[in-house]
């Protein structure tokens, strides 16, 4: 098991003014395992805590409570360069996320420059090297970011994702600000490299069809919690929570087989004012008296995890 | 027909050159309908709608043989009678609600506020209560107590809805939608979606439906208009663009779609090769012929235009059916 993830909860102070402090609950006890060179897909809605997982898991967000373990080691336990070389991450948007005054070899190169004691040229060098790698051309290393397209920018982060050796790769919703066209480049890079250099990806994307494509393993997040986690052909296939049922339903698709159904109803709750019970219950076409009042938990059903009282 | 465009050119002085955005664009919308228009990122389809809303910065330089909305001419409108006809006849919901709606003033207030601009017809009193009355039809519940929220108060989804309400609150005859729901999580987009489709429906209002998610323009639009640099490049119903386009490029796009083509799990996923040209430096002929795998000589030589049929193509050697 390369990446084993337990109770992790990240619960963020809020300071209301005239009130006592509140609690967003933005991670509330998740736990999942990924094994080497698979990739776990995670969905769920705006503000679910998609990114504050990824956030936790690099350790740019301290944790609340909860333990993670790399290849069956506390991170806490690991020194800095082994765990930057143990987790990398990319990032949704490839025109922010990049300073627009460095070199295209100095981006990629940044994280050796600090975390090994290789000369400058010997980075220079291995920038070329990554930059072939994702497919772009090496004599593209001294321009500027503003010089790249959307995909190549997002190959530059990909680059220097990589310039560490990482094993495992945080993606998150690398490609939803791409048009198709690059997104189908992006994720057969994402691919391929995936069996080159056995990484093992945490993927988080609010596209199912991507999801789906590339995913072994399916968490299914709603307001802090995991409601379905199992693999793929389970989740997508034979959803049970009406929550993954109701995303795999309204996600948009170009088949003919037009599907008609009704939307679901209600606002995506407040994580400040959680309802009570079960997070989806106002939601929930299969809702009873005890979903609003008792808190459903994860439990094993047809081969995977899902947490709900009524399937 | 509600809205008719013929050869429509659209430019930009900068200071790197001219930037000839749109080229000869035409396509009409007939009431009650609702087009679809897909493209990659700065295809033009933004600026086309702000042309049709009278919003275009100083910098543009617009020209057009027609450009009519229920037969009066819109080119020739001073910003006055543009304030007559925006908000009022065609009206917009924009990409963003956060950065479109104003956070200093209650949502309640700002519905109003285009009321009072439109609606010189009803009293102050019977505006309020219209206020509420619109955002109970966009589903918000609460309305008048949600009336007195800011912007900022609401979820992304409740905002959108704000501004679906004060998009309708005049009955536009025209609603264009620039990427409703890019902001919002399946589920919502979902709501949003059945939401404007049952406006329409009731108040026989056409729709401009912009949006770079090909399953929502099929799911939603009756005709789809497929652009590319610029220029339209197909169009026809979403039944015939979608599935059996007849453009390289735009079956380009449909294949690189996952869930699309090969279904199976981590099967490579096709695609387009190349960039979009640099509108400054447009490629002679056709403009997708660098990138096309069907171009040949005559491509790059002379420029196609589009043809005349109702499934519409500019190409030279279109795809056949299947
Ligand atoms: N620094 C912070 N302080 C307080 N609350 C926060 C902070 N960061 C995130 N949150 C809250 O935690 C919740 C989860 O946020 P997160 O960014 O993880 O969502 P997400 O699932 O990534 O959403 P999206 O799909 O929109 O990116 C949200 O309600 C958010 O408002
Ligand atoms: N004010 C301006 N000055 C110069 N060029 C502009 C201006 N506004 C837009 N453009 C150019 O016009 C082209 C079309 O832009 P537009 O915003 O319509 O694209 P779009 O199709 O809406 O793209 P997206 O999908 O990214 O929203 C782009 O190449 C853009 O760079
Ligand atoms: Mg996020
Ligand atoms: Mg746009």
């Amino acid at each position: 098991m390369i990446l084993e993830v337990e109770n992790l909860k990240k619960h963020y102070p809020i300071t209301k003014s005239f009130k006592e402090s509140a609690l967003v609950k933005a991670l509330d006890g998740v736990s999942f395992k990924v094994t080497k060179q698979k990739t776990l897909g995670i969905v769920g809605e705006s503000g679910c805590g998609k990114s504050t997982l990824a956030k936790a898991l690099m350790a740019l967000e301290t944790r609340t409570e909860g333990s993670i373990k790399i290849e069956n080691k506390e991170v806490t336990a690991l020194s800095k360069s082994d765990f930057k070389s143990a987790i990398q991450m990319i990032f949704q948007d490839p025109y922010s996320s990049l300073n627009p005054r460095k070199k295209a070899w100095q981006l990629i190169s940044e994280p050796l420059l600090i975390n090994s004691k290789l000369s400058k040229k010997a980075c220079f060098e291995k920038a070329c090297q990554l930059m072939e790698k994702v497919g772009l051309r090496p004599e593209m290393a001294q321009r500027y970011p503003h010089m790249f397209s959307g995909g190549q920018r997002q190959r530059l982060g990909i680059a220097r994702a990589l310039a560490l050796h990482p094993k495992i790769l945080i993606c998150d919703e690398p490609v939803s600000a791409l048009d198709v066209s690059i997104q189908a480049q992006v994720l057969n890079l994402l691919m391929e490299l995936q069996d080159e250099m056995g990484l093992t990806y945490l993927f988080i994307s609010h596209d199912l069809h991507v999801v789906k494509h590339i995913s072994d393993d399916i968490l299914v997040m709603y307001l802090g919690k995991i409601v379905e986690y199992g693999p793929r052909e389970k989740v997508f296939d034979k959803p049970l929570h009406p929550y993954t049922k109701a995303l795999i339903a309204s996600s948009p698709s170009v088949s003919i087989d037009k599907n008609e159904h009704e939307p679901i109803s209600g606002e995506l709750p407040s994580p400040l004012n959680p309802p009570t019970g079960c997070a989806f219950h106002k939601r929930c076409p299969m809702a009873t008296d005890r979903c609003a009042v008792d808190t459903p938990v994860l439990e094993t059903k047809d081969g995977r995890s899902v947490a709900c009282f009524e399937v | 027909m509600l809205l008719d465009v013929k050869n429509l050119n659209l430019k930009f002085q900068t200071s790197k050159g001219v930037i000839h955005a749109i080229r000869d664009l035409s396509f009409n919308i007939k009431q009650g309908e609702t087009l679809g228009i897909v493209g990659e990122s700065g295809c033009g389809k933004s600026i086309t709608n702000l042309a049709l809303m009278g919003l275009l910065p100083d910098t543009a330089d617009l020209t057009a043989d027609k450009l009519e909305f229920e037969g009066s001419d819109l080119l020739s409108l001073k910003e006055k009678q543009w304030q007559k006809i925006r908000g009022a006849d065609i009206a917009m919901i924009f990409q963003d609600p956060m950065t479109a709606l104003n956070p200093c003033f209650t949502v309640g207030y700002q519905i109003e506020e285009t009321l009072e601009l439109h609606r010189k017809d009803l009293s102050k009193e019977e505006r309020k209560e219209f206020v509420f009355e619109l955002l109970d039809q966009v589903g918000i519940p609460a309305p008048r107590e949600r009336a007195k929220s800011y912007a900022h108060e609401l979820s992304g989804g409740m905002s959108q809805r704000v501004m679906i309400a004060q998009a309708i609150a005049c009955n536009p005859k025209l609603l264009i939608a620039d990427e409703p729901t890019t902001a919002l999580d399946v589920t919502i987009q979902d709501q949003i979606l059945k939401l404007l489709k049952d406006i329409q429906a009731k108040n026989n209002m056409a729709m401009i439906l912009v949006t770079h998610d090909l399953g929502v323009v099929s799911e939603n639009a009756d005709r789809i208009q497929v652009m590319y640099a610029g220029e339209v490049i197909e169009s026809g119903t979403s039944e015939e663009v979608i599935h059996s386009p007849k453009h390289p490029y735009t079956r380009g796009l449909l294949d690189s779609l996952p869930g699309n083509g090969d279904t199976s799990f981590r099967a490579p996923l096709s695609s387009i090769s190349g960039m979009v040209p640099d509108l400054r430096f447009r490629p002679s002929g056709c403009q997708f012929n660098p990138r096309c795998f069907k171009s040949k000589e005559e491509c790059s030589s002379s420029r196609p235009m589009l043809n005349q049929e109702d499934h519409q193509v500019s190409c030279f050697f279109p795809l056949s059916e299947g």
